[in-house]
């Protein structure tokens, strides 16, 4: 074959731009570490990372909002244990005032220790968490539980005594029934395959992460036309201390201790969320892990193999430089007198 | 009966052929890195005189040997091997164009430029989602409301960054591709001007017998015009006696010895281009080549072409398709899932439908939104309505009895597999994030397909270029050994008038003077 110069001397000069181009991009690559950047140097691993990091991405949501809920879980179940605790305590106030020999002075006095107990469960149903009401279903903006000019207590405004369940557990007031305002259900996507049917979570894939305080205090009447709600009741033991109808008031004792059972089931349930919750943490912790290592399985580097290959490159340029000394080698022309 | 000083003249022509074929080594060394050079070398044949062509009878030993006659000085080239090379040209220019201008489209998708950055799309819909999920625990905080809007916002400022970007792309390509028809034009016309003025030097370089050796200077540059062409489109040249060529591109006669053709490009008000021949206004059918590289990205538009200007290859206005798909779709998702409320906290009816909360809309010309035209990534807004009545528009009032809209809304986003992406005639199925993905996904396959066709297309190229500086490069062993062949030869046909000199002194001084 015959050589032209020009050949050997462009040959030469595409030697040098290979060799330097190597050496870049294995320098790029060692300082980056990762083995590409651009969709188009590997679309499949590229597509493939974008597509793990939305998932990443989702996971790290699903941990926040675990989180999150959490946090609100512990705020909540304090206090619930407070109102509990309370309640407790106004029962022991009741059998008191039904025992008392002290007469109306003394019914006074406890019928006051009620009253005083009422409005500090009303705070405690009134506790905030990051700006959420915990017990006020989806309510920010303001206090879910107010008392009406009647001394009831409203609920987003509404008067708890007037409000009624239907069968699929939500909640309606008056004729014809009427939502109760911002008391919808709040679900969390904690990453269990969240569906929804129209604008309804299905509930076995989210979490429930809001508290009606309607259900945790009470709402409506029992049949005999009493309050059901516990704030509610404690008003009307109080009154019935002031009143002194001995017997009524053994009768809303009573209730008041059946209700004080069913709000124990309240905070015994927080915990087993709380366990629940736990566990999704930690199965989030360990997705996010196996994400970010794929991510690195896709696109990182072998770390020895780059290192041999800086030593490679660097070796080649330096022998392409060496050879460029004389890349026209001796000819005939030198060999002439 | 030989003539007396016969001798002298063989001597003599090969006198002059040696000194010429010595300049023109002069000529090869000097030149061997001039672009475009072709090496040359004096063509010679002996001598030959008929007898039978004399007036008189004459014996055919008596006019032998009457020396060597320079015929002309020849380039030594292969138009084969320039035929293949500029085939290659073509193609290599054409898919390293191609992936140049879809590299600048990748560059418009900050996530398909670095595949871990944040940026783009993908950054922007990543926000919304972690936005309105802190939305969803806190559905009545106007704080939360206004940061979705804020990554709405972003999302829209996105889509029309890329669109823009798009844009101004396009418009880039559109000004080089106008440069490249002008220089295509400039070098038909060199060309054209080359072939006359080679036809008139050729006629005064041929032979007797007809053949005809080129003014090589010109043919060279004419070589190299050739070349650069080639970059252009895909040409065919042919080769006439007269050594002018005729160039057809496309099927077309765009060169001839009559003169030449030009390209000439149109842009429609869409900003598509069409190119076609000044003479006769028909479509040129480039196949290769840089400017089918830019006319196939600027009117590209994938499957969804509509008219005639437009191709079916994945250029600018494909993906500004997919992206005014994409906003549309988002806008569609956005509008329709969140129900504007009545007084009593119940989804407002009209004509039995829904009516929903219209959270983007088109921006108009004069500057306010609406939803009747179709949304693109180029007008999409934030809606007025959203903007007037605060973030809050977004899901709550007081009255209202607030649903699970806001997780509606990103289930329909993040997590619905069965979201409909239609275009013109594409049709796409999956989330948003797929969307993205094989929108990026597409740009980089096409990006990557064009890059590997390019490297391989050029090292055929570079492999012709080899192969031709192998057949027209100077080497200089080659010609030094030729000079001390010229050399020699030089020296022997001096010698030989020595010895006829001699000859003749015998003949003329020393047999005249034994005489007397």
């Amino acid at each position: 074959m015959r050589v032209s110069d020009k050949t050997t001397s462009r040959n030469f000069l595409n030697y040098l731009n290979n060799a330097k181009t190597n050496f870049a991009k294995t320098n790029e690559r060692v300082a980056s570490g990762k083995r590409f950047k651009r969709i188009s140097e590997d679309v499949s691993a590229g597509t493939r990372v974008l597509r793990v990091r939305g998932d990443l991405k989702k996971t790290e949501e699903y941990l926040d909002n675990v989180k999150s809920i959490n946090e609100e879980l512990s705020v909540t179940e304090n206090a619930l244990s407070y109102v509990n605790e309370k309640l407790v305590q106004a029962h022991t106030r009741i059998v008191k005032g039904l025992n008392d020999p002290s007469g109306a002075s003394g019914r006074g006095a406890i019928a006051n220790e009620i009253s005083a107990i009422k409005k500090e469960i009303l705070q405690y149903a009134n506790t905030r968490y990051n700006n959420k009401f915990v017990l006020g279903g989806s309510a920010s903006a303001s206090a879910p539980f107010t008392i009406g000019a009647d001394g009831k207590l409203l609920y987003n405004g509404i008067d708890v005594d007037e409000i009624k369940q239907n069968n699929d557990g939500s909640f309606y007031y008056g004729t014809p029934p009427n939502p109760i305002p911002m008391d919808g259900e709040l679900y969390a996507d904690i990453g269990l395959g969240l569906k929804m049917t129209g604008s309804n979570v299905q509930t076995d894939t989210a979490f429930k992460a809001s508290y009606s305080g309607l259900e945790i205090l009470g709402f409506g009447k029992d049949n005999d036309g009493t309050t059901k709600n516990l704030y509610n009741l404690l008003s009307d033991i109080e009154n019935t201390l002031r009143s002194g109808n001995m017997e009524s008031l053994g009768k809303l004792d009573a209730i008041l201790v059946d209700s004080t059972d069913r709000f124990g089931k309240f905070v015994t349930d927080i915990g087993t969320k709380t366990n629940f919750l736990d566990s999704i943490e930690t199965r989030a912790k360990s997705s996010i892990d196996s994400y970010k290592k794929q991510i690195n399985n896709l696109m990182g580097i072998d770390d020895a193999e780059e290192a041999a290959n800086q030593t490679l490159n660097d070796y080649v340029l330096k022998a392409v430089l060496r050879m460029g000394s004389d890349i026209l080698p001796l000819s005939l022309m030198d060999f002439l007198n | 009966m030989r003539s007396t000083f016969f001798g002298f003249e063989a001597a003599k022509t090969a006198v002059y052929a040696n000194q010429k074929s010595l300049d023109i080594v002069g000529n090869n060394l000097a030149n061997a890195n001039t672009d475009g050079y072709t090496r040359q070398r004096v063509e010679r044949a002996a001598v030959y005189y008929s007898p039978s062509a004399s007036r008189i009878a004459s014996n055919a030993v008596n006019s032998a040997g009457a020396g060597v006659r320079s015929l002309g000085v020849s380039q030594i080239r292969d138009s084969f091997v320039d035929k293949c090379y500029r085939d290659e040209t073509s193609l290599s220019s054409y898919y390293g164009k191609s992936a140049d201008i879809l590299n600048d489209i990748i560059d418009v998708f900050p996530e398909a430029a670095d595949v871990t950055d944040d940026p783009g799309l993908t950054g922007a819909m990543e926000n919304l989602y972690k936005s309105l999920n802190n939305y969803i625990q806190n559905p009545t905080l106007e704080s939360e409301a206004n940061i979705v809007k804020t990554s709405f916002a972003n999302i829209v400022q996105v889509l029309k960054r890329a669109d823009s970007n798009l844009s101004v792309v396009a418009e880039r390509q559109t000004i080089d591709l106008d440069t490249t028809i002008k220089r295509t034009n400039e070098l038909l016309e060199r060309i054209s001007y080359l072939n006359k003025t080679i036809t008139k030097d050729a006629s005064t370089f041929a032979d007797t017998d007809g053949t005809y050796f080129g003014p090589n200077e010109l043919l060279d540059e004419r070589n190299m015009l050739l070349d650069e062409l080639s970059k252009y489109c895909d040409i065919n040249v042919i080769n006439r006696d007269n050594l002018t060529v005729d160039i057809e591109i496309g099927g077309h006669t765009a060169l001839n010895r009559d003169g030449c053709d030009a390209l000439n490009m149109t842009t429609n008000s869409e900003g598509y281009v069409s190119i076609t021949w000044r003479s006769e206004g028909t479509k040129a059918e480039l196949k290769a080549g840089a400017i089918t590289a830019y006319a196939e990205v600027i009117n590209g538009r994938g499957p969804n072409v509509r008219s005639n200007d437009e191709t079916t290859s994945h250029g600018i206005p494909y993906y500004r398709d997919r992206l005014n798909t994409f906003a549309a779709a988002l806008a569609e998702a956005a509008n329709n899932t969140i129900p504007v409320a009545d007084e009593n906290g119940n989804p407002k009816m009209v004509d039995g439908k829904i009516v929903y909360k219209t959270l983007l809309g088109a921006k108009q010309a004069s500057g306010t939104t609406n939803t009747a035209d179709d949304i693109s990534a180029a007008n999409i807004s934030i809606s007025d309505k959203w903007n007037n009545e605060g973030a809050g528009y977004f899901i709550y009032s007081k009255k209202e009895n607030v649903q699970n809209y806001a997780q509606q809304l990103s289930y329909r986003l993040f997590n619905k597999p069965d979201n409909q992406f239609n275009s013109y005639g594409e049709k796409f199925e999956g989330t948003f994030s797929e969307y993205v993905n094989d929108m990026v996904g597409k740009a980089g396959t096409d990006t990557g397909f064009n890059e590997g066709r390019y490297q391989a297309a050029a090292s055929v190229a570079d492999s012709f270029l080899t192969k031709r500086e192998g057949i027209s490069g100077v080497q200089r062993d080659e010609e030094t050994a030729n000079m001390l062949m010229f050399q020699k030869s030089y020296q022997a046909a001096a010698r030989v008038m020595t010895v006829m000199d001699s000859l003749l002194n015998t003949l003329i001084n020393e047999l005249g003077a034994r005489i007397s």
